[in-house]
């Protein structure tokens, strides 16, 4: 796309000879924006009924986790040693079907969702050869995965 | 004690409600109720609070960007000032008080809500200043508003001004760890001038990829507990999917009504913290 195709939004009403490609323009953001939608509609969808899962399993096997009185819940409210906390006890704790395991795994789909959404934009708009919001979306991207490795980033 | 999982459930669906509408991440709720009410360690409540941002901001955000409530390319655009400014504020946060940051910011935000209540008695039709870089990025957009019955087209203004104030909000987000919607929303609508709802919804879209940068930090620290943060995320996800499909039948003046009373609360708890 040259410079002088670039439009504005006064063409949005405008019926000059731009108005074709204004057109094009806006069909491109509005499939873009189907495309990431049904990701988040993914993500979200998968992480909930893993983590409903989850919750079932960890019930069915041990009902107390959900059901013990106010002190032993003392317990789990403030321990963080009985649950995995990294991807390896995640998977192993996945191999044996375990309730807390089954949790994590939804909660790191839901995590990875909003990054994955900038991935894929940045695709989109590479398909697209959007000059401008291909180098946005891949800063970004590089800055969250800088942020994630540094650990640093505040929410 | 399973009540304990129904509960938190349900209040967290009320949470992922609020913050979708207002498009802020609902820590303002969870943190309060996990800590006073249910007595889970604050670490861990601030950890499940990371969950129910992320979980606000996807929730939502499927639908709202489908109906084009969420304007993706200003939001995109100023997510490339929100991240630098979350890292720079996780860097500076030794060097700086916390105590004089939550009483400036507590001033910022009760300023804020005294201007957005003065947008209730704007004209919609002030004339929108010229931006160049808007048009070369194409930020102007439309959207159908299902409460006015009407297609409401707008121009996007002050996107270089727009994009410093989200610097300072994702620096505040990572110096405090809060409170980084509440300062999106006003960005957007005072100065960018995008219609409220639009403001909610992208802000609602941004807050999310922030969140998820540091989710792993303390996922790595054991601070996400899973039975805490499960039944956080559940609700969460399902108020956030009613909230999105109940923003468009709202009327913007609503919404504005709203955020300016959570804006006020909010700043009332950051002066609040500042001074006690």
């Amino acid at each position: 796309m040259s410079e002088n195709e670039v439009v504005g939004t006064s063409d949005l009403t405008g019926n000059d000879a731009r108005s074709e490609s204004l057109k094009k323009q806006l069909e491109k953001i509005r499939r873009a924006e189907s495309l990431i939608s049904g990701v988040l509609r993914i993500g979200v969808l998968l992480s909930l009924s893993i983590v409903v899962i989850g919750i079932t399993v960890s019930f069915a096997r041990k009902p107390g986790v959900y059901l013990h009185t106010n002190a032993a819940n003392k317990a789990l409210l403030t321990s963080s040693s009985t649950y995995p906390h990294s991807l390896s006890a995640v998977f192993s704790g996945l191999a044996h079907f375990q309730g807390d395991a089954v949790i994590v795994f939804g909660l790191i789909i839901l995590l990875a969702t909003p990054i994955l959404r900038v991935l894929v934009s940045a695709v989109i708009f590479g398909f697209q050869k959007d000059r401008y919001f291909v180098p946005i979306t891949v800063f970004v991207f590089l800055v969250l995965v800088t942020s994630f490795l540094l650990g640093k980033a505040g929410g | 004690m399973a009540s304990f999982v129904v509960e938190l459930f349900f209040i967290c669906v009320i949470a992922g409600l609020a913050g979708s509408l207002l498009g802020i991440g609902g820590g303002i709720i969870v943190v309060p109720v996990l800590t006073l009410v249910f007595h889970v360690d604050i670490r861990l409540a601030i950890g499940a609070s990371i969950i129910s941002v992320i979980a606000t901001s996807s929730g939502a955000a499927a639908a709202y960007v489908k109906e084009h409530l969420t304007n993706m390319r200003v939001g995109m655009f100023l997510e490339v000032a929100t991240t630098t400014g979350a890292v720079t504020g996780a860097y500076v946060a030794g060097l700086v008080s916390r105590r004089a940051l939550y009483v400036v910011f507590g001033v910022i935000l009760a300023y804020s809500s005294v201007q957005m209540f003065r947008g209730h008695f704007q004209k919609t039709d002030r004339p929108v200043p010229k931006d160049g870089l808007a048009d070369r990025l194409q930020l102007h957009d439309a959207y159908y508003d299902e409460a006015e019955k009407r297609e409401i087209r707008y121009k996007v203004t002050h996107t270089k001004f727009g994009l410093f104030l989200m610097y300072i909000a994702g620096m505040v987000s990572g110096l405090l760890g809060i409170g980084s919607g509440a300062l999106k929303v006003p960005a957007m609508d005072l100065a960018m001038r995008l219609p409220m709802k639009v403001s909610t919804a992208t802000s609602n879209f941004m807050i999310g990829v922030t969140a998820a940068a540091s989710a792993g930090v303390y996922f790595a620290r054991g601070e996400i507990d899973p039975f805490v943060a499960a039944p956080v995320a559940a609700g969460v996800l399902v108020g956030a999917v009613g909230g999105s499909r109940l923003l468009p039948r709202l009327k913007s003046a609503v919404i504005r009504t709203l955020f300016i009373v959570v804006l006020l609360i909010i700043s009332a708890e950051m002066l609040y913290k500042g001074v006690a």
